[in-house]
């Protein structure tokens, strides 16, 4: 797992290109490779080149790509494709996006969290602070509600998700600035995030914002 | 004129009406922070920010560090202030750039302190009033306090304001924010510090509430001409809408018209019933797909490919922001930082 090192970044989001290989092949088996493969909105937050790239080795020849797309290594195709990859790919966890601790606090029982006070704290807690929001490409849930991870830790979001932060609950066992939380793609699926959000994960790849970084592990 | 691409057109007048009319609503006695977070709200913050400053922003304020930076090309010489601060930032080009730091934790104080500078850095020390987000909470305060100040004795910083974040709960809870705001700038002058600016309201509390305004007022949304409230349009106090996103027409089939945006250009589709104007009649929206919409019109719209939709934002035949958001079951904010940073921007004038 790529955890911020000095100076990292506050968000990133990671493509795991074995997994994406595996749910690549998949989808091969299911549509040939002359089905043309939808790499739009930046291949749906996976990131087009890498995508491509894969795609191009595992057989398939042509591509639908963002009129600003760079990508060389498959064809472009105007013709009907096919983003169904995207959530077999997750479904490989062959993508999590991730976000910094910026602050962890204590507070006590009945504190009112974030905009509109949704969220109230039912005994003495610990809340963290977490640099990702809805510019990041968060949905802004409503009604608010859903959960991250740390490593296999479930932690409920705290009330409304602003525009560059979310506060987590992290009850009695709090978490440390510079720690990394997941945000989907781990304990906490993308899947769930469609669900909470009635966003589907095309379209919640798609909307990532440019301050996540993207990284592409290669192992 | 054809057009196949989507485009954001920015009307400056407006931006410069905003800045006028906000400048004008919280009087002299408070500066004007401009936000240009986000990419300005998705205006793109490269034109946003020469016009703001131009127009009378006394400052600005971004979210975190490498923002900031990046702000400094169009403001060289107006204060920017970066408040999400990471344990792994870079703390040394902050204070190269002379970004003002918003700071809320000791660890944070840390690290000004292990800076090899002859310089100070600017900070805003920031208190938790109830939002129960970034800031330091009233137990902790006394020690950031003493902190600040220790760090203040030795060159190393300098504590020019005390600051909050409301939750625009109700006006009754934002009071009692405000009073909590004040017993720690008690605490902050009794450790020692000396802070000339004290801040906490952002758009919804500097219409709500005016004795928020205090010394510096942040402007985010309403600078951009959208209403921070749910139920009254931003023209109430004479803000105007400063974005406009059109798309061409790239497709039409009797009833049918598509237009070229899509949600890969950022364009949030509808939860609920919506509808956008072409050829002067309201056509329904049935599908955002990523690269296209496509409407349903109850007339045949005499369109050709390549004609220009007004789709969202100030023109007089978009779709307003906040009506938008509203079919997205959502705020304005979001339908607009969405907008993806590719798409063509540029004044219209």
């Amino acid at each position: 797992m790529s955890s911020p090192a000095n100076h990292s970044p506050l968000r990133w989001a990671t493509t795991h290109s074995h997994r994406l290989r595996d749910a690549l092949t998949e989808w091969r088996e299911r549509v040939g490779t002359s089905t043309p493969i939808d790499l739009r909105a930046n291949a749906y937050g996976f990131g087009d080149e890498a995508v491509a790239s894969l795609a191009a080795q595992l057989g398939f020849v042509s591509a639908a790509l963002d009129s600003t797309s760079t990508v060389e290594s498959l064809k472009r195709s105007d013709s009907e494709s096919n983003d169904g990859w995207v959530d077999i790919a997750h479904h490989y966890g062959a993508f999590s996006l991730h976000a910094q601790v910026i602050n962890s606090k204590a507070v006590d029982a009945g504190a009112e969290v974030s905009y509109g006070g949704l969220y109230r704290t039912t005994q003495p807690s610990t809340l963290a602070l977490i640099a990702i929001g809805f510019a990041d490409g968060l949905p802004r849930l409503n009604p608010v509600g859903g959960h991250v991870a740390v490593a296999e830790r479930r932690l409920p979001i705290a009330g409304r998700i602003a525009m560059d932060q979310i506060i987590v609950d992290t009850g009695n066992e709090p978490v440390e600035p510079g720690e990394s939380v997941t945000i989907w793609g781990g304990s906490v699926s993308c899947a769930e995030w469609a669900e909470w959000s009635g966003r589907s994960c095309a379209l919640l790849g798609a909307g990532l914002g440019e301050r996540v970084v993207r990284i592409v592990e290669d192992q | 004129m054809s057009a196949s691409a989507p485009q954001v057109w920015l009307d400056r007048q407006a931006l410069r009406n905003n800045v006028a009319r906000a400048t004008e609503l919280i009087g002299p006695d408070s500066r004007l922070m401009f936000a240009v977070k986000s990419d300005a709200y998705g205006h793109g913050m490269d034109l946003v920010t020469p016009e703001v400053v131009a127009a009378g922003a006394h400052e600005l304020a971004v979210l975190d560090i490498p923002t900031a930076i990046a702000t400094r090309r169009n403001a060289p010489d107006t204060p920017v202030l970066a408040w999400l601060v990471g344990a792994g930032d870079d703390y040394s080009a902050a204070l190269n750039h002379r970004i003002d730091l918003g700071v809320s934790t000791g660890w944070q104080l840390d690290r000004l302190a292990e800076l090899d500078s002859t310089d100070p850095v600017t900070v805003h020390l920031k208190v938790d009033t109830g939002l129960h987000r970034n800031g330091a909470t009233a137990a902790q305060w006394p020690e950031l306090t003493d902190r600040a100040r220790q760090l203040e004795l030795t060159g190393q910083i300098r504590v020019r304001a005390i600051w909050s974040h409301l939750a625009d709960t109700s006006v009754e809870t934002s009071r009692q924010a405000l009073e909590r705001l004040h017993r720690a700038v008690g605490v902050a002058r009794a450790a020692g510090l000396t802070p000339d600016t004290l801040h906490i309201a952002a758009s919804h509390a500097a219409i709500e509430l005016p004795e928020a305004r205090l010394d510096m007022v942040r402007l985010g949304i309403l600078g951009y001409g959208v209403s921070p409230f749910s139920d009254q349009p931003a023209s109430t106090w004479g803000f105007q809408p400063v974005l406009t996103l059109d798309a061409p027409v790239t497709g039409i089939d009797g009833h049918s018209v598509s237009l070229g945006v899509g949600y890969c250009h950022g364009l949030l589709p509808p939860v609920r019933e919506a509808t956008i104007t072409v050829d002067g009649q309201r056509c329904r929206v049935e599908t955002v797909g990523p690269a296209e919409t496509r409407l349903h019109c109850s007339e045949p719209p005499q369109l050709q490919i390549g004609d220009v939709v007004p789709v969202l934002g100030g023109a007089p035949e978009a779709v307003s922001i906040e009506q938008w958001a509203s079919w997205c079951d959502t705020i304005g904010d979001e339908v607009l930082v969405r907008l993806r940073p590719e798409l063509t921007r540029a004044f219209r004038d």
